[in-house]
């Protein structure tokens, strides 16, 4: 039975579905491209602004809106609606980006803000499918580039791969407890270990290849190369952040930062995945291939906000997602805007003296990268100040030096970008050259959000603390 | 309100300069020096409006919060050190802006901005009362310092670059871990979660105190830097530019001093304690080892590097020394040095700009052709190797002389490092000015320009050789002051 509560509750969730609707209908109909892209803007815009009108509650057993899933939700559709501005100037170009993208942006969007207010295996399901199997299209939007179909191939095997691992994990622990929904598996605990702990560890498996967290990190790389850049920049923010919201509640509910065995495994996988992610990241040419081993290090560093646990955790772990999400929405960016009718500029020496031939972009660029590596006066340095702080209120010595030794190992790839944009110009590059709008002005609020964000995090961080505790 | 004034003036000033060197370089540069000039001036005002200074108290003091949620304020204060060594970084930085006014040829803009926002991290970490501020600024500093390096640097910069910004990030990071065990124990002793540094004084870490002091120590002795954290220092020192080195070996390493005395000890007073034997002998091996390698270098920049380490090591000596006469030995040491390696490291760049190469093997009797030159690096070298009546002498004899008080036979072994000291000196000048003359057409003396920079860095040593007093005026109190908070746990 679904009453007025409800709707209002679920009503971001469906003004996106409703404009995922439109926008598909619109591509039948008649091929306005513009059209379905102010939909597509418009419906992001509704959804964030209904999102903080609505209260919170529990919709059925399936979801439940609270104050994390809200901050959460909040930062996935703000993402969203950056990769929507910045899509239309950089398909432009091409035989692609019509209708058929936008309702595929919208879906998956969709499918990523209904894992973070999922209370059960079913909604997270449903809401993972909907996510992933829009993202196949997303990543092969570009019908001629060879490289995007053999990643879009790729992403289907592997997203299948792990989807059916998950649905045995979840097979496991509903013959286990007979529930599905989270709070009903936590409240009936383990009985038997081995057939709980297996069905845990294929959820964990499932969830790590979302999150690319090593050991599960292989299809990373391929496919933030072979995708457009919009669609990269989607796959490492609304996709991962998705992912990660839901872990935080289903490590919340199981009392993961109480009991030890799984604690184990998430301070394995977070250390595993700074370490590698930062050191495979080194050996990198591809600023797209670079920019994916980093996000599996800071996927690893967002771990250790969970892992903190608690209220303060919670906050540091939003907090540092939106920072992440700051720098990655800029680096694709910058990637995006310089791209023209000759593709995008891939290797990292194409960035040769960037800082000179476009001051403004170099300078952006290169503060996206200071920010990545968590220099101050960027936003990435408050964001690694909360994650160290909530590390150092419950203790977590040994992942906190894991944190800095690897930072510092990806000090050395970010400071490569920065000096590259920074030396003398090679040979003549092949940039775009045309500004494109709107994504000048969505690079120039992103670049002063970092600053802001940077030198004053204060008022920020208390949104989060507010909205996380009250919903 | 006049220190932050301070701070804007210089990282304004770094924006109004690349906004003015679209009209015209030599504008930039004017402006960047008047930055510097600015600064002085308002710090110097700063120093005598407020009189001699008292034990423990604040100079100036302004404080406003900063990220509440954590404890964390905008706090700036200065006492006698930190306006000593706020002087300091602004008279040496000018200088040297002033020695590679005509030599950075490209980009002013940029390398004026870089110039001016490492001088406000620097004078930030002076400044800072807060941990997580003075973390802050202790960042803030070195990535304009790592731009300066490779934008401008000789041809090895990259590498160069890289491997201080790797040493000084990784290095930092250990202390910001410390900064916060140290907030953890002091929130859990007391209830109040802060990072101002008059509260954490006093701590009781317990057990992790000796880890602790370890972060801290380890941020610190890499930006002295110390044997056995110097790896970065030969590279980054020769192949930064003129002004960049200055900054780097004059100005920055002292950061790394003011964090010891400051920091590293009163806060960690009986780890500290514990661990003076081995920070005396970490500064005795620092000595040794530095003059050892200055003496077998055959790369003018480089014999200075290393000779520069050497220097550092007195400092070391005397922080972990705890009495009175080795802390003004100390003090002074920071300034002449400061004003010392300066001074060579211009002599080199000169040398560079008229024979294109740093090697010895290439420099010979210009005496004849330089004697203007000549005759300013006799007087820094006689201060390097401890002269009487230059600073250095007075510095390193105090320095000595406190340590003997404490451990008699690591002063013997450090004043060996006296000896080595004079070999190499010497060989500076003897390579340089004597020997047989090599074949530099039209060799010029030092420009006028050059001139009053050498000029002015001499005057300050013979100054502080003969009158060290008004130094110890300033800075006693203060230095006191830590000293009795330090003493003031056991024997």
């Amino acid at each position: 039975m679904i009453t007025d509560s409800d709707i209002r509750l679920l009503a971001p969730e469906g003004v996106l579905a409703a404009g995922a609707l439109i926008a598909m209908l619109s591509a039948v109909l008649k091929r306005t491209a513009l059209f379905s892209w102010l939909v597509t803007l418009a419906a992001l815009a509704v959804s964030l602004g209904l999102l903080f009108g609505a209260g919170s509650g529990a919709v059925g057993q399936m979801c439940r809106v609270d104050g994390p899933a809200k901050c959460f939700s909040g930062l996935l559709i703000a993402a969203a609606l950056v990769v929507a501005l910045v899509s239309r100037p950089y398909f432009r170009h091409r035989e692609a980006g019509g209708g058929e993208y936008d309702a595929l942006l919208l879906l998956a969007t969709l499918g990523a803000v209904v894992m973070t207010v999922s209370a059960s295996f079913v909604a997270f399901f449903l809401s993972l499918e909907l996510l992933t199997v829009a993202l196949y299209g997303l990543v092969a939007t570009l019908k001629e580039d060879g490289l995007a179909i053999e990643a879009g191939v790729k992403y289907l095997v592997l997203a299948s791969v792990s989807s059916a691992f998950l649905l045995f994990g979840v097979a496991l622990l509903y013959f286990q407890t007979g529930r599905l929904d989270l709070g009903g598996i936590g409240a009936a605990g383990p009985g038997n270990r081995l057939v709980f702990d297996g069905g845990l560890a294929l959820v964990f498996v499932g969830i790590g290849f979302k999150m690319a967290l090593v050991p599960f990190h292989m299809w990373t790389p391929d496919i933030y190369s072979g995708a457009p850049a919009p669609v990269s920049a989607f796959v490492a923010t609304v996709s991962k952040g998705a992912v990660f919201a839901f872990l935080t509640r289903l490590f919340t509910v199981l009392g993961g930062a109480h009991d030890p065995r799984i604690f184990l495994i998430f301070a394995l996988l977070a250390g595993a995945s700074m370490l590698i992610g930062n050191w495979l990241a080194l050996r990198q040419h591809l600023l797209k291939r670079m920019l994916a081993y980093s996000s599996i290090a800071h996927l690893g560093y967002l771990l250790v906000a969970v892992l903190a646990g608690g209220a303060a955790g919670l906050a540091a772990g939003v907090f540092y997602l939106g920072v992440y999400f700051l720098s990655m929405l800029g680096a694709f960016g910058t990637v995006g805007y310089l791209s023209g009718p000759a593709g995008e500029p891939g290797s990292l020496e194409e960035y040769r003296g960037l800082f000179f031939s476009r001051p403004w972009l170099g300078a952006f660029l290169a503060v996206v990268m200071l920010s990545l590596a968590g220099i101050p006066l960027t936003a990435g340095f408050m964001g690694k100040l909360y994650i160290v702080s909530s590390g150092a209120a419950t203790g977590r010595w040994a992942l906190l030096a894991i944190l800095i030794v690897s930072s510092t190992i990806g000090l050395f790839y970010y400071l490569r970008v920065v000096s590259l944009l920074f030396s003398a110009p090679g040979q003549e590059p092949r940039w775009e050259r045309r500004a494109a709008f709107p994504t000048g002005i969505v690079l120039a609020v992103l670049f002063l959000l970092l600053i802001a964000v940077g030198v004053y995090p204060g008022p920020v961080m208390e949104i989060i603390r507010h909205l996380a505790a009250h919903g | 309100m006049m220190l932050v004034w301070i701070l804007i003036i210089l990282m304004g000033g770094g924006f109004l300069c690349w906004i003015t060197v679209r009209w015209s370089e030599q504008l930039a540069r004017w402006v960047c020096l008047a930055c510097l000039a600015a600064a002085l001036v308002i710090l110097l005002a700063c120093g005598i409006r407020a009189g001699p200074p008292a034990a423990g108290a604040w100079m100036a003091d302004y404080r406003k919060t900063w990220i509440p949620g954590l404890g964390i304020d905008f706090h700036l204060a200065l006492d006698g050190l930190s306006f000593v060594m706020g002087c300091l970084a602004l008279f040496v930085g000018a200088l040297a802006f002033v020695a590679d006014w005509a030599t950075i040829r490209s980009r002013s803009g940029f390398y004026c901005f870089n110039f001016l926002w490492l001088m406000a991290g620097i004078l930030g970490v002076f400044f800072a009362l807060d941990l997580v501020l003075f973390y802050f600024f202790w960042e803030v500093m070195l990535v304009p310092a790592y731009f300066l390096v490779i934008g401008w640097g000789y041809p090895g910069r990259r590498e160069a670059g890289m491997k201080f910004f790797l040493f000084t990030q990784l290095s930092g990071l250990a202390m910001l871990l410390a900064i916060w065990g140290l907030y953890m124990a002091h929130g859990r002793a007391t209830g109040v979660y802060t990072f101002e540094y008059g509260a954490l004084l006093g701590t009781p870490a317990g057990k992790a105190a000796g880890w602790l002091m370890a972060g801290f120590l380890a941020a610190f002795l890499v930006k002295l830097p110390a044997v056995p954290l110097h790896s970065w220092m030969p590279d980054a020192y020769v192949q930064a530019p003129l002004s960049g080195t200055v900054m780097l070996a004059a100005v920055m390493s002292k950061t790394g001093a003011y964090g010891i005395l400051r920091f590293a000890i009163p806060l960690f007073p009986e780890a500290a304690r514990s661990f003076g034997f081995w920070g005396m002998l970490l500064g005795v091996l620092t000595i040794l080892y530095g003059a050892k390698m200055a003496y077998g270098q055959t790369d003018l920049k480089r014999l200075i590097a290393f000779s520069s380490l050497s220097h550092m090591g007195f400092i070391l000596v005397g922080a972990f020394a705890f009495t009175t006469l080795a802390y003004a030995g100390v003090l002074l040491e920071i300034v002449t040095h400061g004003l010392g390696i300066a001074g060579l490291f211009v002599v080199a760049a000169v040398l560079y700009q008229r024979t294109g190469s740093f090697r010895l093997d290439h420099m010979g009797g210009f005496w004849r052709q330089a004697p203007a030159m000549g005759g300013m690096t006799l007087v820094l070298v006689m201060a390097s190797l401890g002269l009487p009546g230059l600073g250095n002498f007075v510095a390193e004899f105090m320095v000595l002389a406190g340590a003997w008080q404490v451990r008699p036979v690591v002063c013997a072994v450090a004043s060996l490092g006296l000896i080595v000291s004079v070999i190499y000196s010497l060989v500076i000048f003897q390579r340089v000015f004597h020997e047989k003359p090599a074949e530099v057409p039209g060799l010029r003396d030092l420009s006028p320009r050059e001139w009053t920079v050498a000029g002015l860095l001499v005057a300050g040593l013979l100054w502080l050789g003969f009158f060290p007093g008004p130094v110890w005026t300033a800075a006693g109190p203060s230095l006191s002051h830590l000293l009795t908070l330090i003493n003031s746990f056991g024997p």
